[in-house]
């Protein structure tokens, strides 16, 4: 046993044990993530907790909990964009060893030429969708466009002219504007 | 910007989604409550909505650890059940009879016989098995 991960009975507890306000920043999270997947956030969390409890993600006991839950909803999300958009299981739970123990094994995620080109098409439709939900918000459909360039957060505040308070400012008027359109993810 | 023919995921939203993320880790839970309050959303609703989907979640793992429970079983009970034997006498006949339906079964006899070396008691004790197995005869050799 890994004495430096929590066990799958400490994962349930501290699942239990999670706040109101704990699990309404994982759902608000988990909506961020959905967005550009045929999903829900909660599809993204009941597949994450599905991860960590199976030990195919194994959380290290100097991790909180819920950035842990986050970053396995931020993986399973990137995993599933670019391929079909759906969130697949990303382990399958089917295998057992020939002492019966359940066997934990990566689904193979590479999407075939066909799967790519539907989601590159899906994909270029959302794009559009928030270049048009920041139409009117000059700052923020640059940072848009400069994210989808790859630039980095220091060379966007250099071209922009930012400061952190005001990049942190114009970040968080686009979360709550997609979080405003899309309530519940992503509804083309 | 091509998507289609890389390897790996398209990436063209994960640095926006990231930092939007990051966002929402950095809100206090003060800050979160009145964006919530302000978005018509109610805390305790969102937090019912999240523990259905771990609910979820967890049954899934559960389930499939009882599948695999179930697997084991099954398999330890087959690697146990010892059948005995048919009787002498009935073998042959049981065997003749099922080779007259199977000419693969037929041609694997015929051929033995001419060879003159026969069928070894181990192949008919196999072949006997797999007719069991498959619910073919019953354990004294009757067809079922």
């Amino acid at each position: 046993m890994n004495r430096d991960a929590f066990d799958p009975d400490e994962i349930r507890a501290a699942l239990d044990g999670l706040a109101a306000i704990d699990l309404a920043r994982l759902r608000r999270t988990g909506r961020i993530y959905a967005l550009g997947l045929a999903c829900e956030a909660d599809d993204l969390i009941g597949e994450a907790v599905a991860a960590i409890l199976s030990g195919a993600r194994v959380c290290p006991r100097t991790m909180a909990l819920v950035p842990f839950l986050i970053g396995a909803m931020r993986s399973i999300a990137s995993a599933a964009r670019g391929s079909t958009g759906r969130v697949k299981e990303t382990v399958s739970l089917d295998a057992t060893g020939t002492d019966g123990r359940l066997l934990v094994v990566p689904v193979d995620p590479d999407p075939d030429a066909e799967t790519r080109l539907l989601a590159a098409e899906d994909m270029s439709e959302r794009i559009m969708a928030l270049e048009a939900l920041f139409a009117d918000d000059e700052q923020a459909l640059l940072m848009l466009m400069c994210d989808l360039e790859f630039y980095s957060k220091e060379e966007i505040m250099t071209m922009n002219d930012l400061d952190d308070k005001a990049y942190a400012t114009i970040r968080r008027r686009m979360r709550r504007a997609i979080n405003g359109r899309y309530p519940a993810g992503w509804t083309a | 910007m091509d998507c289609v023919s890389g390897d790996k995921p398209d990436p063209a939203l994960h640095r926006l989604l990231d930092e939007l993320a990051d966002d929402l880790m950095n809100l206090s839970d003060a800050e979160l409550l009145a964006e919530l309050a302000a978005d018509g959303l109610d805390v305790e609703a969102e937090a019912a909505a999240a523990r259905s989907a771990i609910a979820g979640g967890v049954a899934r793992v559960g389930q499939a650890r009882l599948a695999a429970a179930r697997r084991a079983v099954s398999r330890d009970r087959k690697a146990r059940v010892v059948r005995p034997p048919l009787r002498a006498d009935r073998r042959e006949a049981v065997l003749t009879r099922f080779a007259n339906d199977d000419p693969k079964l037929k041609g694997r006899l015929t051929m033995a016989a001419r060879k003159g070396e026969g069928v070894s008691e181990k192949e008919i004790d196999a072949i006997l098995d797999d007719l069991r197995e498959l619910g073919a005869i019953d354990d004294e050799g009757n067809p079922i």
